[in-house]
């Protein structure tokens, strides 16, 4: 079920007062936290739930067999276990038709014509998500930064944890498995954090997302008829719909985890007020990048064997980031990007610049900062449209046709109604930059009724916009 | 907890009064198509046309009712009546009586000296149609405790059935009272307006042949050849059984009136009065049932029609003069409206 729905709308308040009449009773929550999660889950497609429940019980086990042994290449071998199995499931569902395809594609090149058809896979929501999230527990278990939990209720519950089991945050076990073992209190602050999170998640999904997606979708599946101005503001209204769906999603998520009193991780921190790529890629999809930069980088050498090495890590990094992401070629070269543009901040050491958010101190940007955003931002929503494109020819032909004389003229699609509204939107996020999320501390020393003003005005405009609904983009992923 | 949950019920109370408010100021939108294009219209040449006799009701007025040939027939009785057809597909109880309430508001009904509103059941409101606004634009909490009384009134209030459209009408008014949908159209949208709505006279009556053989919608034109060529004898046959047996049991003694409908129904003759107009309720062809007849028996003889007595009114049930299982053609519209105007004579003189 999605979260901006009547059913999620009907499913969060009776989960939510479950929950809470059994407060004191630890065992019991997080056994109607599993079940209330199966349930979401289920709502999807229920065959998947064997999948899921396949995976908790994998690394449930090797995350107690790990710990028992002392062998070490046993240890190594229950890892490797839990890696395959989490792996596997990805490849299969995700990769196959991909590397089928390419391998045929490749005899056809040579003039050998195999007689192939696609498989008929469905990609079960939310894989990439918790397979990284179940892969986290088992290495942390293996490396001895966590012990393995014999709590099988504790770790369903986290595996399948509904806030964020289909589109993250991607959490740690570290962070939030023990959060399972303690009593949660209800804390009323907390409880109202979460309810301004998801507020503030479904405007930017709802109105900002969906909205931008309606024009995004109509420009780039039609891009031949437009000019190049036109193609540019399809490309930015993507921009805006990806940055508004996923780190919207994640509002809610993270907002609906403090209603049940868990903490989760922050996933996005203002990316498009960033002044270089690498701050960018601080900002952006948090729970992913450090996900690879733990489990990945680090594991291959990090930073460590000079220049060479860290350059060749960041790579891959970024390669497999972008194919994480989806099994098309776009993908990769969307990754490859974004490695490209971090490769002159990585040779300068000017990777780590920039980690308080800008003008922190002060309400306005500087002129150099003003720039840096701009072209941050420029070469963001140009490695966008490989992410969106359906395929390398897609993505070339857009390209192609935003660079003539026609990049000039007026777009022929000018939403007003829409250009304003990420106006507000950008304010707003402007205005809140220093917060976790964009609306935490606006109204704090506001008057009440104008307090609930502003958020009945975002209510109003949440359904006011919602005829355009879309699905999630991180949900095929 | 407890101060989480009453601050969130004060937040929603707050919320509440706020889309109220908005939906009490925004100018109102005709949700049903038909009906916000005959008003409008109306509202543009009612001073010129001088209409005094308005019909309301569902389809079967709509596509049967030919206020010129109602008009025709009273000029014979040197009755200077202007007629205009506020007929509309599926509109049924409570919004039928809304709609009257609406227009007794209006300026339009200063001109007007009669109304004939179609009685019928409390619509059920089909998956089809729920969620649109044609659905939720009527919707208030008068008519849902109206509906609630109704059910009760006829021991119905806990069938299975009515418990289903309780809960449609409940999603419906949370829909135009809660969601701000309804005043999205009201302040962005303007009422919908369609010329051939109004008929080829421009009198608010469409034959279900005319649309048929004029419709531009192919989809549509394909579900009305559908209805019209499904139609057999046998089908005519089994509703004038069912017809005749309504009638023939329509007096007896056990047969229990509705009491909240009959006292809406007393209630907006008397308001009708008030203002100068004679209002007649009306029982349409094919569309009576044990509840209405015994409802009709009840409504003052000037204040009542009953145009489906199939031993009063045969045609009705004549394959030639039928569309489909629910209406007539424009052969058998002709006849009807000849027969009400007949009625609305008598009643009147």
């Amino acid at each position: 079920m999605l979260f901006n729905s009547l059913d999620f709308a009907i499913f969060l308040p009776i989960v939510f007062a479950l929950y809470w009449l059994l407060q004191k009773q630890l065992k019991l929550q997080n056994l109607l936290i599993a079940i209330a999660s199966y349930i979401f889950y289920g709502m999807w497609d229920w065959r998947f739930l064997f999948l899921i429940l396949f995976s908790t019980i994998v690394d449930y086990t090797m995350g107690i067999l790990i710990e028992r042994e002392n062998q070490q290449a046993k240890r190594k071998l229950f890892l490797w276990v839990s890696i395959l199995v989490n792996l596997g499931f990805l490849g299969y569902f995700k990769y196959s038709n991909f590397f089928l395809e390419n391998f045929v594609g490749a005899f056809q090149f040579f003039g050998q014509d195999l007689n192939f058809r696609g498989l008929d896979i469905v990609l079960p929501v939310g894989i990439s998500f918790y397979t990284f999230q179940t892969l986290s527990y088992t290495i942390d278990v293996y490396r001895e930064k966590l012990k393995p939990t014999k709590d099988f209720i504790a770790f369903t519950a986290f595996v399948s944890f509904f806030p964020q089991l289909v589109a993250g945050p991607i959490e740690r076990a570290t962070h939030l498995l023990p959060q399972f073992y303690n009593e949660r209190k209800f804390d009323y602050n907390f409880a109202v954090n979460g309810m301004q999170q998801i507020l503030w998640g479904l405007f930017k999904k709802v109105v900002i997302a969906d909205n931008c997606a309606q024009y995004a979708n109509q420009i780039f599946n039609n891009y031949e008829d437009y000019s190049g101005s036109t193609l540019v503001l399809g490309a930015v209204f993507f921009t805006f719909q990806i940055y508004g769906d996923f780190s919207g999603y994640s509002d809610i998520a993270i907002g609906t985890s403090r209603l049940f009193g868990f903490d989760l991780m922050r996933n996005f921190a203002y990316p498009y007020f960033s002044r270089d790529i690498a701050e960018f890629w601080r900002r952006w999809h948090i729970s992913l990048s450090t996900w690879f930069r733990d489990y990945l980088y680090i594991p291959l050498g990090g930073s460590r064997g000079g220049m060479w090495m860290k350059v060749r890590n960041t790579f891959i990094i970024f390669f497999v980031s972008g194919f994480w992401h989806g099994a098309n070629w776009t993908f990769v070269i969307w990754g490859g990007l974004n490695a490209i543009y971090f490769l002159p901040l990585l040779l300068r050491g000017n990777n780590r610049n920039h980690l308080e958010v800008v003008a922190y101190d002060r309400w306005m940007p500087s002129i150099k900062e003003i720039l840096q955003i701009g072209i941050t931002f420029i070469l963001t929503v140009f490695a966008w449209i490989f992410f969106r494109a359906e395929n390398l020819t897609h993505a070339f032909g857009f390209i192609s046709k935003i660079f003539n004389s026609t990049l000039f003229k007026l777009p022929s699609v000018r939403p007003s109604y829409l250009l304003a509204l990420i106006i507000l939107f950008l304010v707003i996020e402007w205005v809140g930059r220093r917060e976790q999320f964009a609306i935490e501390a606006i109204g704090e020393k506001w008057f009440t009724p104008l307090r609930y003003t502003f958020y009945y005005f975002l209510i109003i405009a949440i359904f006011w916009f919602s005829g355009n609904q879309q699905e999630f983009i991180y949900f095929q992923f | 907890m407890k101060k989480f949950i009453k601050k969130g019920f004060f937040f929603l109370i707050g919320y509440l009064v706020v889309v109220q408010i908005i939906n009490y100021f925004a100018p109102y939108h005709w949700g049903n198509p038909w009906y916000s294009s005959k008003i409008q219209y109306l509202g543009n040449n009612h001073l010129e046309k001088k209409y005094n006799l308005f019909f309301f009701g569902s389809s079967r007025v709509y596509r049967q009712i030919d206020p010129s040939v109602v008009d025709q027939v009273l000029k014979k009785s040197e009755m200077e009546i202007n007629s205009f057809n506020l007929g509309s597909p599926a509109t049924f109880s409570p919004q039928n009586l809304y709609l009257y309430e609406n227009f007794l508001e209006s300026d339009l009904s200063k001109n007007a000296k009669y109304a004939v509103i179609e009685l019928a059941s409390i619509d059920g409101i089909g998956t089809k149609r729920l969620h649109e606004e044609r659905t939720y634009y009527y919707q208030n909490f008068s008519d849902l405790l109206y509906i609630f009384d109704s059910y009760n009134a006829n021991d119905e209030l806990f069938k299975k059935k009515n418990i289903e459209v309780y809960f449609r009408y409940l999603i419906s008014l949370f829909e135009k009272n809660i969601l701000p949908a309804n005043f999205k159209h009201t302040l962005i949208d303007d009422n919908f307006y369609k010329k051939t709505y109004l008929g080829q006279k421009k009198d608010g009556y469409f034959s279900l042949d005319k649309e048929l053989t004029t419709s531009k919608d192919s989809v549509f034109k394909e579900y009305l050849y559908k209805r019209k060529n499904g139609l057999s004898s046998q089908d005519i046959e089994l509703r004038k059984n069912i017809d005749l047996k309504t009638y023939s049991e329509s007096n007896l003694k056990n047969n229990k009136t509705n009491i909240v409908d009959l006292t809406r129904i007393n209630n907006l003759i008397e308001l009708s009065n008030n203002m100068g107009i004679h209002l007649i309720f009306m029982i349409s062809s094919r569309a009576t049932s044990k509840n209405l007849t015994a409802l009709g028996n009840k409504i003052p003889k000037s204040n009542f029609i009953d145009m489906a007595n199939p031993d009063e009114f045969p045609f009705i049930y004549s394959l030639n003069d039928s569309f489909d299982v629910g209406h007539l053609n424009e052969k058998g519209a002709v006849k009807y409206s000849r027969a009400l105007a007949n009625k609305i004579e008598q009643i009147i003189n």
